[in-house]
């Protein structure tokens, strides 16, 4: 009887040393995901043409509302550069009956947040309300959308804000790097080459007309949508906004054709001094992509492996391996029309030889990729979408995406299945297609003294200043 | 239906208005696990994810001098693998399950996080015990050199090459005496970074990051039973440690203002200003916060009205009460536009000051700043990893991970008096640092003594 006694012993001791120690002999291995239910879409359209897309979202009381119009920008008249953004700067700086201040205390005192931003290809208005004060809310919503006032000494006051930022700039080797950049990939007067807020020239020469006008045209139901996420029902939400932008009509649709920039021919360095920078900020890249492209997926899960996560390419060679800088990456910047693939890092200074020539090899490493690296960047795009969809603003931002670039209805239920099925193939393809690092530019802006010899060995060099690039710090007159 | 946050919104008087004032709660269940790591566990089935946020209750003020900078620099060290996780795979492991990762050190503490998948809870849990167990397992001096490059590198990109970037390291070396826990920099001198050594991660180590110095948040799509039984499989094997030292106070009064200046790279002279302050939940810290937004935040705000909006005078003004343990500060910093120098702004500021100082601001004013408060910290309890990080900051602090209707309480039970009183008691001119930053060789702009009347 000593046998089944021993074996009863050996089961118990084995079972008390489960409960007790855990195996780390191999790493845990997850459960599949629980698939993600995305809330439903409802949609439907204003009187005055406003299409509206609306996801209920009950379990907290906010509610946010993004009203997207195709204004940024790129609708900036030549000379009037900077007139999209100072058009949303001033959309709150006074409306309807309120004037600036009246208006700034009655929408803090609420405790809401109302905000116009505009970027390259769009302006927009955003609220972020508890659901108990969409009363209130929504009139200073609709007075900041459809009434600003757009006085004369508001906009005296925000242009010297705009020239002071913009001498502000010329500290900061980061936005003389992009801008730079953005003018060497697509040249200095395109739409998405040239600054976005505008010059010393364009900034005093924007006059209350411009904006009256820019705002007439481009801000009006035909040539924008509204997306609602939150603690609102889709006949609460027609009858608040039906009486909120009661009035609001018209306009036209506005699209425009943006040129794609000239590919580059060789590999060209740009160096922009600036004496005794303790680091050289690196912009590596070229014309790139649109967001309709058809190789999103893999495009989106070769980049990952290159320069889109910690474990990235870029960032284990640059940062865990050699230590040259805090951090590297690399992202695809995807408008409506052809955008560009960057890649960058900010790096000691007596290292930027070195750190060049590794970012070559891992640009023109990436055409090969092993089956595990494809399966782990893919998991990490779609198995992390979820968090997305944590809180309102979000859920809010891709929606307006799909929207506005005229993505498939049902493009965030397949995103997940979507970057699942990319194969290695596929993503060697991707990289060999929109990766080239023999056809590149690259900006880097540090001490010149420093750094010129070891960059000159590397590719042909040529030389610009941060006035070249940003223009000569402004001139700002004194307020009497 | 299960235990969500519950953001009860209850319309009550406030004076002659009705507002919809928030009953913040974040239902949680906490246990101590014989080791002595608190696990507190908050359910929140929105998304099918999870955030799961670990706390160790040290951070660069428990430094040793000659060692500035190794809290943080221990920070990064603990992403380099432990006793069974190769180096490199903490992260690969998690992106390979959809999930990312962080950690971040203060003063006070570290923390450390992972929003992943509910599915994939058990990689989180294994990643944070395995190097809260068997860190030093996997340990070598070339991780710790590797990272060591790594912060230098995080510190020239931060603080060195940064406009103004300087200005934050030298205004807590003045405001705070020699040898005081937050005198020294977060990130660190350089030379305290190049002489961090091997030795010192293993006592580090030993000494601070033991399951009894620290609590473990898991916040999401959870069912708390076998999430805690989870967090036994994995972390009760770990030993407890002796308790953890804790840094002395070293209470200081400043007996006048103090003056430095620093150029830099810059096109316009910015003026930094710090008082001393209380600490985190005292009585004094909310009328701070308060205090500060009354000052800067909106176009309605004091400062921002009287220097930006009006005078033109300043670019940008903004004020913040720096919450800490031992002592907390209130700072105030402006940038002057071409053709203004500090000392203009210094006395339009001293002026508003002065008001508040000596009369009370108005409820609405009161009322206002709270409202926006609301808005922010609704905001903030979206988030998986927010609500994490907020129940293991209560705890830390005040010992209850619900803290946070107590906490919007501080702010509601206050009335326009107590601001007064709090800013005539703590935002004195004559106990304070005044740090000027200006453009190189232009030393004349920032603010002299005689023109500070205190």
């Amino acid at each position: 009887m000593k046998t089944p006694i021993l074996t009863l012993c050996l089961l118990l001791g084995a079972a008390i040393a489960f409960a007790q120690t855990a195996d780390r002999n191999q790493y845990p291995s997850a459960e599949s995901p629980k698939p993600l239910q995305l809330p439903e879409v409802q949609r439907f359209k204003m009187d005055n043409g406003l299409p509206v897309y609306l996801v209920e979202q009950h379990e907290l009381p906010l509610v946010q509302f993004s009203l997207v119009s195709q204004a940024g920008s790129i609708y900036d008249p030549p000379g009037q550069l900077g007139l999209a953004e100072m058009v949303a700067d001033m959309m709150d700086e006074g409306a309807g009956e309120r004037n600036a201040l009246e208006l700034s205390e009655e929408i803090d005192f609420l405790g809401i947040s109302l905000r116009a931003y505009a970027n390259r290809e769009q302006l927009g208005l955003s609220l972020f309300t508890p659901a108990s004060k969409l009363e209130e809310a929504l009139p200073l919503f609709a007075d900041v959308l459809l009434r600003p006032r757009f006085e004369e000494e508001e906009l005296a006051r925000k242009r010297t804000e705009a020239l002071v930022a913009l001498a502000q700039s010329h500290d900061e080797a980061r936005t003389a790097a992009m801008e730079a950049f953005n003018q060497l990939i697509y040249g200095k007067d395109h739409p998405y080459g040239r600054s976005a807020s505008g010059t010393e020239a364009s900034l005093k020469s924007l006059t209350v007309q411009h904006l009256k006008d820019f705002h007439r045209e481009y801000l009006t139901p035909a040539n924008s949508f509204m997306v609602v996420v939150g603690d609102i029902g889709r006949e609460a939400l027609e009858q608040r906004l039906g009486k909120a932008l009661a009035g609001w009509s018209g306009g036209q649709l506005k699209t425009q054709m943006i040129a794609p920039p000239s590919e580059k021919k060789g590999f060209t360095i740009y160096l922009i001094d600036k004496p005794g920078a303790a680091q050289s900020v690196l912009r590596f890249g070229h014309p790139g992509v649109s967001r309709n492209t058809p190789d999103e997926y893999p495009i989106s899960v070769m980049n990952t492996i290159l320069g889109a996560s910690f474990t990235s390419r870029l960032n284990q060679n640059i940062r865990e391996e050699h230590g040259y800088a805090y951090g590297a990456a690399s992202f695809f910047w995807q408008p409506r029309y052809q955008g560009y693939f960057i890649a960058y890092a900010d790096v000691q200074s007596d290292v930027t030889g070195p750190a060049i020539q590794e970012f070559l090899k891992e640009l023109k490493g990436i055409r090969e990729v092993s089956e595990a690296d494809v399966e782990k960047a893919r998991n990490y795009q779609a198995l992390g979408f979820p968090a997305e969809f944590q809180n309102i603003e979000s859920i809010a931002g891709n929606l307006s995406d799909v929207i506005f670039y005229g993505l498939p209805e049902d493009y965030l239920n397949r995103h997940i299945g979507k970057l699942l099925a990319v194969t290695k193939e596929e993503v060697e393809a991707a990289a060999r297609q929109y990766i080239h690092p023999e056809n590149m530019i690259l900006v880097v802006v540090g001490d010149r003294e420093l750094i010129a010899d070891e960059v000159e060995a590397l590719g042909t060099v040529k030389y610009l200043s941060i006035e070249e690039v940003l223009g000569a710090v402004p001139v700002i007159e004194e307020k009497k | 239906m299960k235990n969500r946050i519950i953001l009860c919104i209850t319309a009550l008087l406030l004076g002659s208005a009705a507002f919809g004032q928030a009953t913040l709660e974040l239902p949680y269940q906490i246990h101590t696990l014989p080791n002595g790591l608190t696990v507190i566990l908050h359910e929140d089935h929105r998304v099918p994810m999870v955030a799961v946020n670990v706390w160790y209750h040290v951070g660069s003020g428990y430094e040793k001098p000659g060692r500035t900078g190794f809290a943080h620099l221990f920070e990064h060290i603990m992403f380099e693998g432990s006793g069974h996780v190769a180096e490199g795979d903490f992260d690969n492991l998690l992106e390979s399950v959809g999930g990312t990762n962080n950690g971040s050190t203060n003063t006070d503490r570290t923390n450390y996080f992972e929003i992943l998948p509910s599915s994939a809870l058990d990689m989180a849990l294994f990643l944070e015990s395995d190097r809260m167990g068997f860190l030093l397992d996997a340990m070598s001096p070339e991780k710790v050199d590797g990272q060591r490059d790594v912060v230098k590198n995080e510190r020239r990109q931060s603080y060195e090459n940064r406009p103004y970037g300087m200005a934050w390291i030298r205004l807590m070396e003045t405001l705070y005496p020699k040898g005081h826990p937050y005198s020294w920099p977060t990130i660190g001198y350089m030379e305290d970074l190049t002489a961090a050594s091997y030795q010192d991660v293993v006592e580090f180590f030993s000494r601070y990051y033991r399951p009894n110095n620290a609590a473990l948040v898991i916040a999401g799509d959870i069912d708390p039973g076998q999430a805690l039984e989870r967090v036994k499989y994995w972390f009760s094997e770990i030993p407890a440690g002796e308790p953890a030292p804790e840094p002395a106070s070293q209470p200081f009064e400043l007996s006048e203002p103090a003056y430095l200046t620093l150029e830099d790279k810059v096109q316009l002279p910015r003026l930094y200003l710090a008082y001393p302050t209380p600490s985190f939940y005292e009585p004094g810290d909310a009328e701070m916060d308060l205090l500060a937004a009354i000052l800067t935040d909106g176009k309605n705000s004091r400062l921002y009205k009287k220097l930006v909006y009006e005078l033109g005078i300043a670019q940008d003004v903004s004020a913040y009460q720096a919450s800490r343990a031992m002592e907390s500060m209130f700072i105030l910093t402006a940038t002057a536009r071409p053709g203004h120098s500090l000392d203009e702004l210094a006395a339009a500021i001293d002026s508003e000051m002065a008001k508040i100082r000596e009369e009370p601001p108005s409820s609405r004013e009161l009322q206002r700043v709270v409202n926006q408060r609301e808005l922010s910290t609704l905001r903030s309890f979206q988030s998986l990893n927010q609500k994490a990080d907020a129940l293991n900051q209560y705890y830390y602090y005040t010992g209850n991970p619900d803290y946070a209707n107590e906490d919007f309480s501080r702010y509601t039970s206050l009335s326009v008096d107590d601001l007064s009183a709090m800013a005539r008691r703590y935002l004195d001119p004559a106990k304070r640092v005044l740090l000027s930053v200006v453009p190189e060789g232009q030393t004349e702009l920032a603010v002299s003594k005689k023109s500070i009347k205190p």
